[in-house]
């Protein structure tokens, strides 16, 4: 049910930032919300947590077809990198707000 | 049998056979055409919220640009308020030198210039009630007390009673203090009449102490004398209104309008000199 909340808050943040701060001209001047949103779920969860992967991922598939790249472009690249952050993270990043 | 599912497996196996799963998953999506196909089914879920979006963005824009426009607009009428200002006071300053302009040229035209050295004045404030007004120039103009004052069309106008830094406060004369050696030059028979003017406040005059056997006439000039000293000769004071004949009177009186009207005039001459 989490992961389903985290994907639904990624996937409203994508369109609204696309949709909505887009109109204010502001949306240039910020940073992609999705991805700071997916790498806060990263850096927040437990380490032995794989919602931030799925997040990662699924979100990146959102990305493929909202943007109209071939589908698992993002989706891979997000997949990798949120691998990548969990692995570095585990071993060299001491950074647990919330501990399970 | 064991299940294949069920059984005890490597992490390792597992990651690798779920990575090939997926790249399987996404080279059959991408090669059997069904992009466009999840695209459209993506943007059919998106769509309405989208808009929603869109629709509350535009409005909140809407609505910010109208507030943005309102406060440029508030600004931009202080601007033009302003600027209004500089053109009224440019407009108000033009009007004066036109005004300056026209009295210098009466001024030249009646060679006051040959006859005498002044400066020019304007006057700043007036009470006729009291005879007198204040004229902008001053001791730092060179006026001192005595100087007389006259309108550009030559008439005599008064004297200046108390010198300021800036400012002269001039004595009229017909204030009631006034008084002074004038002649009426009869136009019929162009022979000049001496008597006195007296000042009676709210710009009146009397000529007084004309003898009762001298003809005067209503419209005859009033000209100043230089018997007293007080002023040089020939300085226009005013026209005969009425003649005020009296036969128990040892002389006539008559009363005097002065030449220059206070409701018009804006410029003076301070005679420092002839």
């Amino acid at each position: 049910m989490k992961i389903v909340i985290l994907l639904l808050i990624a996937y409203f943040l994508m369109i609204s930032q696309a949709n909505f701060l887009s109109v204010f001209g502001i949306s240039r001047y910020l940073p992609n919300m999705t991805i700071v949103f997916v790498l806060l779920v990263i850096f927040l969860e437990p380490d032995q947590s794989r919602k931030g992967i799925i997040l990662a991922g699924v979100s990146g598939l959102l990305f493929d077809l909202f943007l109209g790249k071939p589908v698992g472009f993002y989706g891979l690249i997000f997949l990798a990198g949120a691998i990548l952050i969990k692995l570095v993270a585990k071993k060299h990043i001491w950074l647990k707000i919330k501990e399970k | 049998m064991t299940n294949y599912w069920l059984r005890p497996r490597n992490k390792t196996k597992t990651f690798a056979l779920a990575a090939i799963l997926i790249v399987l998953f996404l080279i059959i999506v991408n090669l059997r055409d069904t992009r466009p196909y999840l695209q459209n089914i993506f943007f059919t879920a998106s769509t309405p919220i989208e808009k929603i979006l869109l629709k509350t963005g535009q409005k909140l824009k809407s609505f910010t640009d109208r507030i943005i426009e309102i406060n440029s607009a508030s600004r931009q009428n202080k601007d033009l308020q302003s600027e209004n200002q500089i053109l009224k006071a440019r407009i108000a300053r033009l009007k004066s030198l036109e005004t300056e302009n026209e009295s210098l040229r009466m001024a030249l035209s009646l060679g006051l210039e040959k006859e005498f050295q002044f400066i020019m004045a304007e006057i700043v404030s007036q009470n006729p009630s009291t005879g007198t007004i204040i004229i902008n120039r001053g001791a730092t103009d060179g006026v001192t007390e005595g100087q007389i004052i006259i309108s550009p069309q030559k008439a005599l106008i008064g004297k200046i009673d108390q010198v300021f830094r800036d400012f002269s406060r001039v004595i009229l004369i017909s204030n009631k203090n006034m008084s002074f050696d004038a002649s009426v030059i009869n136009a019929a028979n162009e022979k000049s009449v001496k008597g006195v003017i007296k000042g009676q406040g709210n710009l009146n005059l009397i000529i007084d102490l004309i003898s009762q056997e001298e003809t005067i006439a209503p419209g005859n000039l009033v000209t100043t004398t230089s018997f007293s000293g007080q002023f040089p000769k020939g300085l226009l004071i005013g026209e005969i209104a009425k003649i005020n004949f009296s036969d128990v009177q040892p002389f006539q009186t008559a009363q005097v309008k002065p030449l220059f009207d206070l409701a018009v005039l804006g410029t003076v001459f301070i005679i420092i000199g002839q």
